[in-house]
Order: structure tokens, then C-alpha cells, then sequence
């Protein structure tokens, strides 16, 4: 019997001979190395293996690698096409300054050296004239661990940005106030009961190594069970599909928990030991006795109303199948694994309520840490020190986390054109990396104006592979490599075990191979296209270049003191010492650890790792000096938690200021949400019983995902050509109602404007919501600079009171390039840019963008063409501001703006974290 | 050897497209086409709705009827009972699209030649999964030997139950799926919309049933990827134009052997039927996509090809027809009847091979059965005596030979008539396949052209013209408008069943 192996042996990687496909049966052999780097087109790392030809240096095709513990030599259509990206017709090569007016589309090439030296200049004269504030990195989905992060260390900067807030920070929030980790690592390969609030087989924070845990899961007996008003992929695989009103679904998840509760079917011991129930009882029922019993009673009576008739009358999803899921639940026990990130908890006001909600199931059943169900991320996610760790910042950037949102779990970011609008700062220097906040961000108008104004910002320097939207509106244009054209680490969450990625350029590596000296990545990449650790390090050797300013030793060799440190030394010194394990098992082949990462792609740190930290029993030298409450149990020592008593031991409890699970989030108390100090059912802002239907009023749902695209990262022709267009869902009863057939123009009219595209008419959606794609609609001003084969030609027309208007000149054509598929491309409509039309809706809490819009939908007008788009800037303002009015601002009961305990992406020194004025809030 | 084959687990797939784009990369697929994809169809009326996935790929069928119609042996069986596709070998003639039940085959755009998926034959050898099989993120797919009591693709094939694609096509496919459904698996029967959810449509065939919007809940395409039809104008021309060549002649071996020595059989007929067979040729070199490589069809034959085969007869044809040209000039009578007593075979067999040419395009239903075979008789009996009835304007005849020829052309315009109606209008349809083609003749995109044209101008007029030019003795100048105008209407009537054989969903 033959046995066919998946991929090539790792023992035959550097001599491997294929037989060339395209002039097949004839069997012409190729000859290839093959070497591992980490995909770039999405957060999952997966590992990837590129084939290298040794005559040519071209990379012929890439496959998933077999070493790699995440992905398992798996990967998902996005990253085999990365060659697609390699090649792309519309690929930026070399570095562009722009000339005229920003965004009047004149462009010159420049040298490097220059960039180099102007940039540097700037930002050296912001540092020298403590203008440090004034210097920002805003990054899209980062695509590695902490390099960038010491980089602004090193320069002294709290001038990190993300695009979080628009993406999962309610999903993180919900789950951080419970344990202290900012996300679940759930472990679906051995569930029994998968309960997925996102559509995770086809998009989900880590689409390819859960997808196939889940369907692994699911195989081997485990029940899944999603909530999506929508038939996503996800919900055509469950097992049980509950489509319920959106922002409604923490009724289900209560009614879950209630049924678990009232049947004695939820683990009562883990409860018991590891929820903080005395202070819930404390705060919320001084009048009953400080017993367990007492807490369970008073649980019940808490949620009482929460029947699943009661559930199917908020949520539409029948009180039988709430039943089904409960048993479900039931039965699986410590098994039970779960996941929200984007979908409903980013889609509504509160919606980090949902997350809290959906992970008191996880805490009621006792799965943290079990086999089947649900690890912290920490304990699955390997992030290696850096060499040199500078200081952290030591000031506060206002800009990133004004005092209103004390508790938003990441910057607010895309508030930022309205607090420049506002005169809240100003920047000097903006880079935007592989992120296109005027395309990916609600309020895109508002966005452009910003950008283009330079008294607001400076300098606008976009890091990107390809043309977008937000380059079109930079002074400098910066081509940066692809997945196999850069170094990074990363390593994510992906199952309950420990890798550590390694991304490397692979022509680098292979021209290395090959005996030809390389001193920098851009001489293997094509054009001028650098990779941007090494631009960050000859960028802060221009900013400090004699080592006055103290920024230069973080960017010098650990080995050659005085000298610029090369990619081999940074990730050599890292994988010496700072990666457990690996020198011994390099060593073990006769490798040095760099050897060994460049070879192999990753390691595997663990090969399982369960979130068991909290049973560790405290040492008697961590108990000298401790003290224990004697009502909550907390062990304290010099004025902070560090570990509880549970039936006389005293054990180090998880990462709460109380080291219990927070079923009563005193924080959430003392900073101003008491009412939200527990799990709890609050419908979003697009409530469907406020929603006046007979005004055509929908709830639209704009932000699902689809497995084939990579965000704005690059339109690739083979992923284009499944997935090109998003048209609005909405379904039959309703297209019937407003008279829409399938293909028919509708109008959505937002609050701030509207847009015009195609109905598509489906039974897989609750009527009374509509849906659309957030990936598609990408546009372009500029005939020839863009992507051809996936953006419309776009005019934009402004008026002197904000009004803008967008008209599409044509969709995307056929077009001659170096690649003849470009002449074969048959779609032309793209899709609709729907984030314009929204205003931006921040949770006063979380900080997150609550993506769900109330709108009116009707059939189109006889004006009305395909990709229009209307949008008043003065009214998102005013959307902006009545949002703005919901926060409670800092400072908090102890005078800070924001917890102690709270993280940020990159953590100031603990004095920026004292808010300068204002008298602390009182508690509530 | 080994037998490979495939389990897909449908249960397992995720409809995520990974499969698609490995296969696109591995293989230097162009936009357009593709050796695999993964077919969606929404079915159910909420809240109980379902969407279902159907990756495809090719069957590797036992008896592969692409290997059967392919004239120069392109696409081979490998020992492994792959079946391969040597391009260098390969002329375009699309036939292997005609037959393939699956809509598995294309044309390349870079290569112009034929493709489809080989199961990676590439990568098998080395040991390797196919590209598909590697990359699927939740390892839906199984790839093996069947003939391997110990290959977990034997053992799940004789344990589980599965199903084919279109096993009622007996051409025993190789790629097996657990838990599939109907409406997913059957092509004919989800309807298809004009527009995807994802994007629009590439190539909707025409025949394809409209989404009903009285019924939501009925089963819907989301997302195909078919081919483009291969067969189109130059196809409907050849069956003209062969027609016309093979018609006249085998008419003017008839009259030569009844005694009809007048010059519009010595050598008008020959005459018209050598440059109609020589056009006839033309057609088909242009239709091919490497027509530099036309020859290989006589030099490399498969002999199981009616491809091949016909283009053997079609040569024979044309030589006779020239020959006979030759001889009339000469005046070798003599040698004009031995002529025309192997016209009567060849002639026939010429007309009657493209009935079985087609039948052998086992995709397409409307073309199976003998039906097809008798009507082209039919029609070549018409276009024969049409173009003598033309020619006789200019060569010398007697008016028997037109009484003759307007009898021919009543009468076989009658039996064209019949064989349509009772085929397309009466008899029940064997297959839903079948009956998607005749509703798209009868009902749909080609009804103008079958009512008006085939039947009309194809049958009626004609009928009616010859009728009265009967009853005043069949004076030529009143069979000649009968023949171009059932010259006209045999031209729709050959669109017609060129295009609608072609218009019915295959995937």
C-alpha cells in the first residue's frame, strides 16, 4: 500500500525535485527549496512553505507546512494564493513621494536615502522639541509579536494605534472582566459542545486552525450550536442554528445559563470555589446570609425572567431549540468550548455584555482549563522577549485614550479624525502600516478630510504592498514585503498547545543558500520593496544617528557592540534567549536556534498547555507578608492580589484585582456602570422592538466576513473571481414587502447618508435584518494607480457644508499586464463601500464601534446607479458627539484614568496612568 | 496497480474554497476555468434553512467517455487508472467537453488545449496527496487506491453509504460523497438566479431552471463555475454544409443508377458536394483551437472516436465527390457508377456518423438516441435535394430528376417534421436533463426560433410550397424558393440542436 504523504519530507526540503505541473505527462523535474515563513494574510499565522526554484529564484507555488502545530499544513484559499500577491499587475515597487496637493494623485519616485533621511528628520526634531505625542504608528492587523511595540518603546513614544476598537474590543472586554485574559483559546478538537457566536468556519480569529478543530470536534460527536441571525457557513454546519434577533443574544445564553442553574446541571463545586459570589452577595444582597446557597438563590432571582419562552420572545429562536442547546451544554460538561469575537459582541451597543454573558456559560460549567474547553490565551500563546527591551513610555497620549473612555480595551482609533477635528492634537508624523482607515473605518469621509488636511497631520507615511484608499492620501508611499518577503514572529492562540512562528523572506534565504551574499532583504525582493523591520531599525539610526537622543543602542548589535543590528542578530539573539526549549532541540539537530527557525518555520513550545494556572498553590515564601480577606478570601501582599484562599489553600487564583472569576465586576461598579456590574440581557442600540418596520426601517448588519478575502490587504485575481461583490441580504418576506426582486437596486439610507446596491434575496436571514459583506467596494481615484482587477473608478464630489458625493465612472474592466489573466477578468461590479454611510458609534464602555446600523431600505430611484454613495460629514459629527455624551469619563475611585489592572498594547510607565485633574469619581 | 479514487465528506466541508485556489496554484490554472471548485446551493424557508457544499472535481470515470470521443488519443488511462491528458497531443476540438456528464474539461487560454483535473498525477507520483487533499483545512477529502482493501477510501466505499455524481451515465465514477444531497448533486435540479451572493454570474447556461419566487425554499444555486459551452456556430455550419454534400450526393448516386445522366448528376452534383465537403473540412479546422495541428486526427486516431472515425468518412466522401467530378468532366461514365455505387455507403455513413458523434457527447441528453441519426438523414435528404434543386438553375437536367428531388425534399421535410414534433412536443422526456433542453426549445431561449424557424421556415413553408408546386407538376421555379427556404429553416433547426443540447447545466 502506497502511503501518500501530504507534503515533502523536512529531510528533503533543501534538495527537493518536483515534477513541473504545466507541462505535464511530460515529466520535466524542477528542482526547488523549499523553505517555511508564516503567512501574512490574516492573524491566524498559519505556516506556510514556499517553493523556491534554485534556477530561477521564482516561488512557484506555496503550500501549508507540516511542521507547524497551528495550521498542520493546512491553509485556507487566502494563503496559497500569496504568489497572486507576489506578482500583482498593480503592485507598488518602488517608494513614491507625493507631489501637489495630498491626494491630488501626483506621485514621484524617490530613493530610499531620501525617505530615510526626511522621515528620520522629523521625527528626531518631534522627539528634541518634546513633541513625542505627535508621532503615531496606526496599524491594521499587525502580523507580528512586539517588534513594532519596542520600536516606539525605544523612541519613547505612547503613540501605538490599532484597529481594534473596530474589531473585536467588546468581544475582549467580556472576557477580560471575567478572568483577566483578553480572549478564550477555546479547545475544540476535544468538545463535546461547541457554542460559536461568530462564524468561525469561514472567518473567525483563527479562521484555518479552528475551522478545523471545530469540524475535528464536531466529527468525533461534539454538538454545534451558533447563534447568527444570518446562515453564515458556520451556521449551515451547525447542528443547531438559532437566528436570533441580533443584539438579542444574551437572552438565549441567560436562558442557558437559568436552565443549568435551576436543574442542578452546572458544576456547583467550581462555582463555589472559584467565583467571587461573596462579593456579588456583598454589594448586591447585604440582607441575605453570606452562604453559597444564599448566592444561588439569589442567582436564580436574578435572572428569573430569563425562561426560554421569555428568550424566544426576545430573540425570535423557539423556546424547544433553547432547550436543545441547554441540554446540549449540559451534557458536554468541563467539554464545552466557545467563541465570540467579531460578530454579535462587535456589532452592538453593550455587545461586550454578550461576551460576559456567553462566558458565564464557560464559568458556570467549570470548562476553563479542561480538555474540550476553554484555555486563556495567554497559556496558548507564545510571545518571546525581544533583545534590549527599552523603558515604556512615560507620558499618556490623549489621543489614543481620552478620559472619557477609561475602560476601552483598545485605542480609539477610529474617533481619531473627530478629536483632531475638535483640535483635541495634532500630528506631525502618521504612519499608516498595512491599514486603510479611510476604507476599513465607519465615517470615511471624515477620515479623507483629515488626512488631507496638513495642518491637522504633517506627514502621512503609508506602509503598504499595494495601492489603497488611505495611501492615495500619504506624502510618502512606502512598498513593504509580503508574507515572503519579511521577518516577524508570531505566534496565536490557536489550539491548546504553544508554537512560536518564525516569517522569513524565502529569496533571502534561498539566494543565502545559494552562496550569494544578501546584507538586506530589499536586495531579494522585487523593485525597491523593503521589509519593515529593517526599515524601523535604519529609520531610528537616522533619528539618533550619533546615539545622543539614547534611541540608537536599542537598535544596535548585541554582538557587535556600535553596530546596526542585522535581522540575523535580532531573531538569533531572541531564539538563544528567550525561546524555552528551542536551543536544546537545535542543538539536538546540530543547529544553531536561528538554524533551526529558518529550517523548520516554528516551534513547538508545548505540545499541550491547559489554563491551570489558577490551582497553583502558593509557596510559603509568596505567602510571608500575605494577608487573606477574611469575607472574599483574596490574598494580599503589599497592597496588591496576589492569590486566593480556596478551602483553606491558598492558590494563585486568576489575573482579577479579587484573583477570582468577576461575576460582579467591581470595577465595572466603581467606574461608573453599576448597572452593568453582572452578566446581563441589554439589547443594542438596533433593538428590533424599536425598530418601525412599517417605515422600512431594518436592522443592517454590515460586518461579516467571507473565507476568501483578505480584508484590504491586496485584491488577488483567483480570490476576486469567487468573491467580488457584496450585495445587501434581505429576505424573501421583506424583498416581497418592498416590492425587490433579486439583482434589483435598493437604496440604504444611515443616518448620515446612503448607498446604492444590488438585493440579493435569500431564506437564510431573519426578516427584519439586512446584511452586507464589509470586505467588498473598494474604489480608486486614479485610472492606472490601483488595483485594476478589484476597484470601481470612483469621482467624489465634496460641497462647501460636508456633503459628499461618490459616483462610480466604471466598475472594474479588463486590462493588458505582464499577467494575461488580466485581460480575462469578467466581473465588473464590485461591491459597495457601505463603512462611508455610518457614523461612528462607540460603546461608551469598551470603546468598541458598534457596527450594526438602524436604516431604510427601499427600491432605488430612477437616478440612482449602482455604487452611489451619499454622506453628510456635519451630520456624522453630530452622531459623533450624541455618542460621545453616553461615556462616563475618568478619573476613577482611585484618581487614575483607567484600571491599574486594564492593559494597553503598549503599557505606559504606572505614574501616566494618574489622571492629572479632576477629583476622583465617586464610587457608585 | 493501484485504482485511485476519492471520498469527499460533505459533512466535513466548509465551502471555503481552499481546494479551488491549491488546485488554481499547483496546476497554473487561469481566471475563467477550473479543474476543481465547490458548488453551493441554498435550499429550506427560514429558520430551517441549509446551504450545502459540493466540491467537484473529475471522476476519473471507468469507462471515461471524454477517452472515448477524444479523436487523437489526448487523453489517456494511466495504469493507475488516472485519466491524463497529453496536451501536446491535443487539437481543441472540445469533444471531450461535449461528453464529459460533469463539465470537468476546458479549454486552457494559455495552452489552448484541453484540461482537467488528473488527480494530481504530478504529485501522486512522488507519494504526494493531491493539492486539493493537502491543503483542505478540515480534511474532507480522502485520497487512495480503491483496489487497496487496506486504503481508508476501499474500506469507506464499501462500508458507508455514498453516492456519484450522475451514476445513471454508467461511466462509473471514481470520486464518492458521504452525506451529499440531491438538489446539490443533480444539476438540473436547483434553479439557477442571475446573480451570486458573492458576485455575478460567469456563464449561466441558458436552460438552467429560473429561481421561482413563490418558492423561496426551493433549492438555488449560490455559486458555480461552469464552463463555457464548447460547441457553437461553426458546428451548426458544418452540420449545414455536410448536409448539403453528402445529401446531394448520395441523391445523384440514386438518379446516376436509375439512368439520370444529365450533367447536373455527372457533375454539378459531384461538384457541389466536394466543395461542400471541402468547406464542410473548413469548418471544422476552424473550429479547432490549435487548427496547425488538424492532421493529427488522421495521423493519430483513436478508433473509438466518431470524431476520427467521421473524419475518415468525411475524407472518403470528399475524395469520391472529386473523383466523380473529375470523371463527369471526363466522361467516364463508367467509372461513375462504380462511383456512385460506393457513394451510396459512404455517403450514408458520412451523414449518419454525426448522429453517432453526438450520441457519443454523452453530456447531453438531447443528443442521445437514435433520433438524432434518422433526422440527419432527414435533413441531409432535404439539403441534398435543396442543392440540386439550386444547382439545377445552372447545369442541364431532365424534369423527372426535379419531380424526383421536390418528392425528396417533400417528403423528408415531412419525416424532419415528425421526427421533431414527436421528439420534441409529444414524447415524454427520458431525463430531467432532457426535458430542461426541450423546454428551453419549446418554451424558453429558442422557442421563436423553433416555432418560426425550424418548424416554420424548417417544415410549413416548405411543405406547403412543395404542395402546390405538386399540383402544378413541380415546376423548378417553384421548388427553388422551397429548397432556401427549408435551407433556412434547417439551418435554425441545426442552431437549435446545437446550442439547446448544450444550454442544460452539467455541474
Amino acid at each position: 500500500m502506497t502511503e501518500f504523504r501530504t507534503h515533502p519530507d523536512p529531510s528533503t526540503w533543501d534538495h527537493y525535485v518536483d515534477f513541473e505541473s504545466t507541462s505535464w505527462p511530460k515529466k520535466d523535474r524542477r528542482h526547488y527549496w523549499i523553505i517555511p515563513s508564516i503567512c501574512f494574510n490574516c492573524e491566524s499565522a498559519c505556516g506556510i512553505l514556499a517553493y523556491v526554484d534554485k534556477d530561477t529564484l521564482e516561488i512557484r507555488k506555496i503550500e501549508g507546512n507540516p511542521v507547524h502545530p497551528g495550521s498542520r499544513g493546512r491553509t485556507c484559499a487566502k494563503g496559497v494564493v500569496t504568489p497572486n500577491q507576489l506578482e500583482d499587475p498593480d503592485r507598488i515597487l518602488y517608494p513614491l513621494r507625493r507631489t501637489g496637493a495630498r491626494g491630488g494623485g501626483g506621485w514621484e519616485r524617490v530613493s530610499w536615502d531620501e525617505v530615510l533621511d526626511a522621515i528620520g528628520a522629523r521625527i528626531r526634531t518631534a522627539i528634541v522639541e518634546g513633541r513625542r505625542k505627535e508621532v503615531m504608528y496606526h496599524v491594521g492587523r499587525p502580523g507580528e509579536d512586539g517588534y513594532v511595540n519596542r520600536v516606539l518603546q525605544a523612541w519613547g513614544l505612547d503613540g501605538h494605534n490599532s484597529h481594534t476598537n473596530v474589531c473585536s474590543s467588546s468581544a475582549r472586554l467580556g472576557h477580560f472582566l471575567w478572568c483577566g485574559a483578553d480572549r478564550p483559546s477555546p479547545d475544540y478538537a476535544n468538545a463535546r459542545c461547541i457554542l460559536l457566536l461568530s462564524s468561525h468556519l469561514e472567518s473567525g480569529h483563527y479562521f484555518n486552525p479552528h475551522a478545523q478543530r471545530i469540524i475535528e470536534g464536531q466529527t468525533r460527536g461534539a454538538t454545534l450550536i451558533v447563534i447568527d441571525p444570518r446562515l453564515s457557513n458556520t451556521s449551515a454546519k451547525a447542528d443547531l442554528w438559532m437566528p436570533a434577533n441580533p443584539g438579542t443574544e444574551s437572552a438565549i445564553i441567560l436562558a442557558i445559563a437559568k436552565w443549568l442553574i435551576e436543574n442542578g446541571k452546572y458544576n456547583r463545586a467550581f462555582v463555589r470555589s472559584w467565583v467571587n459570589w461573596q462579593t456579588y452577595l456583598t454589594e448586591c444582597h447585604p440582607d441575605l446570609p453570606l452562604t453559597f446557597d444564599a448566592f444561588e438563590g439569589a442567582l436564580l432571582g436574578e435572572y428569573a425572567q430569563f425562561t426560554p419562552e421569555y428568550a424566544e420572545s426576545e430573540t425570535g429562536v423557539a423556546a424547544h431549540k433553547i432547550i436543545e442547546a441547554a441540554e446540549a451544554i449540559a451534557a458536554a460538561g468541563t467539554a464545552f468550548a466557545t467563541h465570540s469575537w467579531r460578530a454579535a459582541a462587535s456589532g452592538h451597543l453593550w455587545g461586550w455584555q454578550i461576551t460576559r454573558s456567553l462566558y458565564f456559560l464557560v464559568v458556570l460549567l467549570g470548562a476553563i482549563g479542561e480538555p474540550g474547553g476553554v484555555n486563556m490565551h495567554v497559556d496558548n500563546k507564545f510571545v518571546p522577549k525581544h533583545p534590549m527591551t527599552p523603558p515604556p513610555p512615560e507620558y499618556w497620549n490623549e489621543l489614543l485614550f481620552p478620559k472619557e473612555f477609561p475602560l476601552a480595551f483598545h485605542e480609539m482609533s477610529f474617533l481619531l479624525p473627530h478629536f483632531l477635528k475638535e483640535g483635541r492634537g495634532t500630528l506631525d508624523t502618521y504612519f499608516t502600516r498595512v491599514y486603510n482607515p479611510l476604507w476599513t473605518n465607519p465615517d470615511g469621509f471624515t477620515w479623507m478630510e483629515m488626512l488631507q488636511d496638513e495642518t491637522k497631520i504633517g506627514c502621512h507615511i503609508a506602509l503598504t504592498p499595494f495601492w489603497s484608499e488611505t495611501a492615495w492620501f500619504a506624502d510618502y508611499v512606502l512598498p513593504m514585503g509580503l508574507g515572503t518577503e519579511r521577518h516577524d514572529t508570531m505566534s496565536q492562540e490557536t489550539h491548546a498547545g504553544r508554537w512560536l512562528g518564525f516569517r522569513q523572506p524565502v529569496k533571502r534565504v534561498a539566494m543565502g543558500k545559494r552562496g550569494t551574499a544578501v546584507a538586506a532583504t530589499h536586495e531579494a525582493n522585487p523593485g525597491e520593496v523593503w521589509e519593515e523591520s529593517e526599515f524601523w531599525i535604519a529609520l531610528s539610526w537616522k533619528i539618533d544617528p550619533d546615539g545622543t537622543l539614547g534611541i540608537r543602542t536599542f537598535f544596535e548589535s548585541p554582538y557587535r557592540p556600535g553596530q546596526m543590528i542585522t535581522m540575523d542578530e535580532y531573531y538569533g539573539w531572541m531564539f538563544e534567549n528567550s525561546v524555552p526549549g528551542l536551543p536544546e532541540a537545535a542543538k539536538a539537530e546540530g543547529r544553531t536556534p536561528l538554524e533551526y527557525m529558518r529550517k523548520y518555520g516554528v516551534f513547538n513550545v508545548d505540545e499541550a498547555a491547559y489554563s491551570k494556572a489558577y490551582e497553583k498553590t502558593l509557596s510559603a515564601e509568596a505567602m510571608t507578608g500575605a494577608s487573606a480577606n477574611p469575607v472574599t478570601g483574596t490574598i494580599e501582599k503589599g497592597g496588591t492580589a496576589v492569590g486566593l484562599m480556596v478551602d483553606g489553600l491558598p492558590r494563585a487564583g486568576f489575573q482579577t484585582p479579587s484573583r477570582r472569576l468577576e461575576f460582579f465586576s467591581t470595577t465595572l461598579a466603581e467606574w461608573g456602570w453599576a448597572e452593568h456590574a453582572i452578566p446581563k440581557y441589554a439589547p443594542g442600540h438596533v433593538y428590533w422592538r424599536t425598530l418601525d418596520r412599517a417605515a422600512n426601517e431594518f436592522d443592517l448588519l454590515p460586518n461579516f466576513r467571507l473565507p476568501t478575502l483578505i480584508h484590504t490587504r491586496s485584491p488577488v485575481k483567483s480570490l476576486y473571481e469567487i468573491s467580488h461583490s457584496n450585495p445587501l441580504w434581505i429576505a424573501t418576506p421583506d424583498a416581497s414587502t418592498l416590492g425587490i426582486e433579486m439583482g434589483d437596486l435598493v437604496k440604504v439610507t444611515t443616518r448620515i447618508g446612503h448607498f446604492i446596491t444590488r438585493a440579493w434575496v435569500t431564506e437564510g436571514l431573519r426578516p427584519g435584518v439586512v446584511a452586507m459583506s464589509h470586505h467588498l467596494g473598494r474604489w480608486r481615484l486614479h485610472e492606472d494607480m490601483g488595483e485594476r482587477s478589484a476597484s470601481a473608478l470612483v469621482r467624489i464630489a465634496r460641497s462647501g457644508d460636508g456633503r459628499y458625493e461618490m459616483k462610480q465612472v466604471h466598475g472594474v474592466r479588463p486590462f493588458q499586464s505582464a499577467d494575461p489573466d488580466s485581460g480575462r477578468v469578467w466581473w465588473s461590479e464590485v461591491g459597495v463601500h457601505q463603512n462611508l454611510t455610518f457614523p461612528v458609534q462607540p460603546d461608551p464602555v469598551s470603546g468598541m464601534h458598534c457596527w450594526h446600523q438602524k436604516v431604510t431600505v427601499e427600491k432605488a430611484g430612477p437616478d440612482d446607479r449602482y455604487g452611489d454613495v451619499m454622506v453628510d460629514t456635519a451630520e456624522s459629527h453630530r452622531a459623533y458627539l450624541e455618542w460621545m455624551a453616553k461615556t462616563r469619563p475618568a478619573p476613577g475611585p482611585d484618581g487614575t484614568r483607567r484600571p491599574m489592572w486594564f492593559d494597553r498594547p503598549l503599557r505606559p510607565v504606572a505614574a501616566a496612568y494618574r489622571c492629572p485633574d479632576g477629583p476622583p469619581r465617586k464610587p457608585s | 496497480m493501484p485504482n485511485y479514487g476519492f471520498v469527499i465528506n460533505l459533512k466535513m466541508c466548509i465551502g471555503c474554497h481552499a481546494c479551488t485556489i491549491a488546485c488554481k496554484s499547483e496546476h497554473d490554472i487561469p481566471i475563467g476555468v477550473n479543474r476543481c471548485w465547490v458548488k453551493t446551493v441554498e435550499k429550506g424557508n427560514f429558520p430551517d434553512t441549509q446551504r450545502l457544499f459540493l466540491p467537484m472535481l473529475c471522476n476519473q470515470c471507468e469507462e471515461a467517455p471524454c477517452m472515448k470521443i477524444c479523436p487523437t488519443g489526448a487523453l489517456f488511462r494511466r495504469r493507475d487508472g488516472i485519466v491524463d491528458l497529453n496536451g501536446d497531443s491535443c487539437i481543441g476540438c472540445k469533444a471531450c467537453m461535449v461528453a464529459c456528464p460533469f463539465d470537468q474539461i476546458f479549454i486552457d487560454p494559455n495552452t489552448r488545449t484541453a484540461e482537467k483535473c488528473n488527480f494530481c498525477a504530478n504529485r501522486v507520483e512522488n507519494q504526494l496527496q493531491p493539492s486539493c487533499v493537502s491543503v483542505c483545512p478540515t480534511e474532507c477529502r480522502i485520497f487512495g487506491d480503491l483496489d487497496d482493501p487496506a486504503s481508508q477510501v476501499a474500506q469507506i466505499v464499501q462500508r458507508e453509504t455514498f453516492t456519484v455524481r450522475k451514476p445513471e451515465k454508467g461511466t462509473g465514477p471514481k470520486v464518492f460523497y458521504l452525506g451529499a444531497d440531491t438538489s446539490a448533486m443533480q444539476p438540473e435540479v436547483a434553479a439557477r438566479p442571475f446573480m451570486f451572493k458573492e458576485g455575478q454570474v460567469h456563464l449561466r447556461p441558458l436552460g438552467a431552471a429560473e429561481p421561482d419566487p413563490s418558492r423561496p425554499g426551493d433549492p438555488r444555486v449560490d455559486y458555480d463555475m461552469p464552463h463555457r459551452k464548447p460547441w457553437g456556430i461553426d458546428l451548426v455550419l458544418y452540420l449545414m454544409l455536410k448536409g448539403v454534400s453528402t445529401g446531394a450526393l448520395l441523391l445523384a448516386a440514386v438518379l446516376w443508377l436509375l439512368g439520370d445522366r444529365s450533367s447536373l448528376i455527372a457533375i454539378a452534383a459531384p461538384l457541389v458536394a466536394s466543395l461542400f465537403s471541402a468547406a464542410t473540412a473548413g469548418v471544422l479546422i476552424r473550429d479547432l483551437e490549435h487548427p496547425e495541428r488538424f492532421l493529427y486526427i488522421l495521423t493519430r486516431p483513436n478508433w473509438t472516436s466518431w470524431m476520427a472515425r467521421g473524419a475518415f468518412l468525411l475524407t472518403a466522401h470528399g475524395a469520391l465527390g472529386g473523383l466523380w467530378f473529375i470523371a463527369g468532366l471526363a466522361g467516364w461514365h463508367g467509372l461513375i457508377t462504380w462511383l456512385a455505387v460506393l457513394t451510396l455507403p459512404v455517403a450514408l455513413a458520412t451523414t449518419a456518423y454525426t448522429g453517432f458523434l453526438f450520441a457519443q457527447g454523452l453530456a447531453r441528453d438531447l443528443w442521445q438516441g437514435t433520433h438524432g441519426t434518422i433526422d440527419l438523414l432527414a435533413q441531409a435528404a432535404i439539403e441534398g435535394a435543396a442543392g440540386l434543386l439550386l444547382a439545377s438553375l445552372v447545369a442541364g437536367h431532365t424534369d423527372d430528376t426535379i419531380r424526383f428531388l421536390g418528392w425528396t425534399l417533400g417528403l423528408a421535410t415531412a419525416m424532419h417534421v415528425m421526427i421533431l414534433v414527436s421528439e420534441h412536443l409529444i414524447t415524454p422526456s427520458p431525463t430531467l436533463h432532457h426535458e430542461l433542453a426541450v423546454r428551453a426549445i419549446v418554451q424558453g431561449a429558442f422557442r421563436r426560433m423553433f416555432w418560426w424557424g425550424a418548424l416554420g421556415l424548417g417544415g410549413a413553408v416548405p411543405l406547403a410550397l412543395v404542395a402546390v408546386a405538386g399540383a402544378f407538376g413541380f415546376p423548378l421555379a417553384a421548388l427553388v424558393p422551397a429548397a432556401l427556404i427549408a435551407l433556412a429553416g434547417g439551418l435554425a433547426w441545426e442552431y437549435i440542436w446545437v446550442e439547446a443540447g448544450q444550454s442544460v447545466p452539467l455541474s
